[in-house]
């Protein structure tokens, strides 16, 4: 779903016509009536830009922006503020939002910025995909051959590998091309990429 | 046990004395009894023996005569009896003589039976007295009592006789003495005594009730009084009485006069307490309610809650409105528009239009709220009072404010509160504006020749800046970092809500003054100038 917008506004009127105005500009609108509504439904594997009115009642939207940012979820993340205040725009940019609009809502520049907003949720969804594919492909290794997995991704020499598990260079051999060949790669650089995006992956 | 019983009631107690008085004289009259009957007794007796030993004497006489051979011893003997017959006093005291054969030698009320066998004779307890007298006779003589026939009465009595023997004829004699005699006496006593007791009994009886009435009676009615003493319709009884009675009676009443006018004394202080707690609840309340009312003009006016909640209202509604508009200017861009869903975006704009102008229209009805505050009031108490509270406010404590409003300056018709805010709100702006660390206000305020009151606050900071001056009153404009930009809009709002304007002026002398005007109280529309 490439064009997701997430709309958190608790006025019902503003809510709605925002809805209207996105969807006119071809995006795709799910619209949440409060900040925790939102973040019941949200994952790490949700993908979308977030648009949120500011002044809400009990979660307010840099509180959004900040829990949002603590479960790691990390969509760009639209404040919506009623009157334009410098020190509220420039703390909700600090607190790392993607952008600051005012009321009434320049519909035009807003939809702009929900779609550089976007294009930069495709990256965050193509090193998740590959993340996940990496953390599938690892998971069908054996126990011996995720030990050999992990000592040549750290640069090990195979004599050393053998050293370290006991066992002879022979066998480390066969198991290191039943790794590349598992997990799909040629070259050790990208058992190491692999490795890495994995390693990030399960921070 | 009977202590308690009688320890209840004076009267009682009186009673007693006078039942253990009684049982005294009863004892006494029962010993009395007991000691006259032995002296009676022991005088018969004592009379007995001295006749008794008369007749032995006259024995003896004769048996002397008769051993001196004067006499024949018969004839002794004959005329021994004889003497003694005479010597006979009536029925009751005479001598008897019986020989240790038993026979009756002398026996003056039954000559008939002198030198008959007496052995048989017995009284009705069985004794054989005759027998008896020879026994004691025989052992040297004494008493003895017996019943015998009275010759007088004719019939049987009680008597005592003495009997000493006469060992040199054989014989025995005794004389006795009717005990009935002594019975009829004693009798008497006991009549007698009994009489007295009684008497005393009564005397002492009625005497106990006479005191018991004079003492227990008032006292009653005394013991009934003292729980009563409050009432004052109530009369102490035996106020008069000279005894120990009166006494007390007079102290009470003079204690019953002293508790009566504390009663009266406290019941005035109460009543003066609760009036004056009246007096300040009520000024509580007073100053309650005023607090209440500077509380939210203060917010009103200070913080511009209001006018940012107002600004919040109106832009949800308009924003959206702008929302509906520009989505569907963006689908009527397209070649085929959905105009059904673009009507009902456009329906919905137009709620949300009608949304905001309900808005304004609540504010309105808001801002006309009814003048019920409206009163007369003194423009230099309220400074005062201003200047009072900015004191107590932080930040504004190293504040001078300079009041020279005269006190000849008439009362101004409006709400104290609102005024107060609009004055706090200038003082405010003054400090604020202020660059000298101990800013100075100086208030003023003169009575206009239009008859209007002219207030001008004034402040030694840098003025306001010449470009900033015509938009001073615009609503959510300010040069302050913190503010709303509205306080000014409200001040005059209030102002004008008065029937006075607010406007800024720039004194010869620098910093920056703002004025206002207000209507005295009591003068018209007309008088004060107000078109409108």
């Amino acid at each position: 779903m490439p064009n997701q917008v997430y709309l958190i506004d608790d006025d019902e009127a503003v809510r709605d016509s925002l809805v209207w105005a996105l969807e006119g500009e071809g995006l795709k609108v799910a619209p949440y009536s409060s900040a925790g509504a939102f973040l019941e439904a949200a994952k790490r594997e949700t993908f979308g830009c977030v648009v949120s009115d500011i002044r809400m009642e009990r979660l307010s939207g840099v509180d959004l922006q900040r829990r949002l940012r603590e479960l790691g979820i990390d969509m760009p993340v639209i404040l919506i503020t009623g009157h334009a205040s410098l020190v509220v725009a420039i703390a909700a940019l600090r607190e790392g939002a993607f952008d600051f609009v005012e009321k009434p809502v320049d519909v035009k520049y807003l939809a702009q910025r929900i779609h550089e907003g976007l294009s930069r949720e495709d990256l965050r969804r193509t090193a998740w995909q590959r993340r996940a594919e990496a953390a599938e492909r690892i998971a069908s290794l054996s126990p011996r051959e995720r030990d050999v997995f992990h000592a040549v991704a750290k640069g090990r020499l195979n004599k050393q590998i053998a050293g370290d598990l006991g066992i002879s260079a022979k066998t480390v051999e066969i198991h290191r091309a039943r790794v590349m060949e598992k997990l799909y790669v040629r070259s050790v650089a990208e058992l190491i990429r692999l490795h890495l995006a994995h390693e990030s992956r399960a921070e | 046990m009977i202590g308690s019983i009688f320890a209840r009631r004076i009267s009682s107690r009186l009673l007693l004395i006078g039942f253990v008085n009684l049982l005294v004289l009863a004892a006494v009259s029962v010993l009395g009894y007991r000691l006259t009957f032995d002296y009676v007794m022991n005088e018969r007796m004592a009379n007995l023996r001295t006749l008794s030993d008369r007749g032995v004497q006259v024995l003896t006489h004769f048996q002397a005569l008769a051993a001196a051979g004067r006499l024949a011893e018969d004839r002794a003997k004959a005329q021994a009896v004889a003497l003694l017959r005479e010597m006979r006093k009536g029925d009751e005291n005479y001598y008897f003589i019986d020989d240790y054969g038993l026979k009756s030698v002398l026996l003056p009320i039954r000559p008939d039976l002198e030198g008959t066998d007496v052995s048989h004779f017995r009284d009705s307890t069985g004794l054989y007295y005759v027998r008896k007298q020879k026994e004691i006779a025989q052992s040297g003589g004494g008493f003895i009592a017996y019943e015998f026939y009275r010759a007088d009465v004719e019939a049987a009595g009680q008597k005592l006789s003495y009997i000493q023997p006469f060992e040199p004829w054989g014989w025995f004699i005794g004389i006795g003495v009717y005990l009935d005699d002594v019975h009829r006496q004693m009798a008497l006593y006991i009549w007698r005594a009994l009489a007295l007791v009684i008497a005393v009994a009564a005397m002492s009886g009625l005497s106990i009730w006479l005191v018991a009435r004079q003492i227990t009676r008032p006292l009653a009615q005394l013991r009934l009084a003292i729980p009563q003493l409050r009432n004052a319709a109530l009369t102490l009884p035996a106020l008069r009485r000279n005894d120990e009675i009166g006494d007390i009676a007079r102290s009470l009443a003079s204690y019953r006069a002293t508790l009566l006018e504390n009663d009266r004394l406290q019941a005035a202080l109460l009543s003066r307490e609760q009036e004056e707690r009246r007096r300040r609840e009520e000024e509580k309340a007073r100053r309650y309610r005023n607090a209440l009312r500077l509380e939210q003009t203060a917010r009103l006016v200070t913080s511009g809650e209001v006018a940012l909640s107002i600004a919040h209202e109106l832009n949800q509604p308009l924003s959206a409105v702008h929302h509906y508009c520009e989505g569907a200017l963006s689908r009527l861009e397209k070649d085929t528009p959905d105009l059904p869903a673009i009507r009902g975006a456009m329906e919905r704009a137009s709620t949300q239009a009608r949304r905001a102008s309900q808005t304004i229209a609540r504010l309105r009805s808001f801002l006309d709220r009814p003048s019920e505050h409206f009163a007369a009031c003194s423009l230099a108490e309220l400074v005062a009072d201003v200047m009072r509270s900015a004191g107590e406010t932080e930040g504004l404590a190293d504040l001078r404010i300079e009041n020279t409003i005269p006190a000849s300056l008439p009362a101004f018709h409006g709400d104290p509160i609102l005024i107060q805010q609009v004055l706090f709100n200038l003082i405010r702006n003054g400090v604020e504006a202020a660059t000298r660390p101990d800013p100075r206000i100086r208030i003023s305020a003169r009575l206009r020749d239009d008859g209007l009151i002219e207030c001008r606050v004034r402040d030694d900071g840098p003025g306001v800046p010449a470009e900033h001056v015509p938009r001073l009153f615009v609503a959510f404009v300010t040069t302050k970092s913190g503010g709303m930009g509205v306080g000014l809009n409200i001040c005059r709002s209030i102002i004008e809500h008065h029937g006075g304007s607010l406007w800024h002026e720039t004194p010869d002398e620098g910093g920056a003054a703002f004025c206002f005007t207000l209507r005295r109280e009591g003068a018209s529309d007309a008088e004060s100038g107000l078109s409108d």
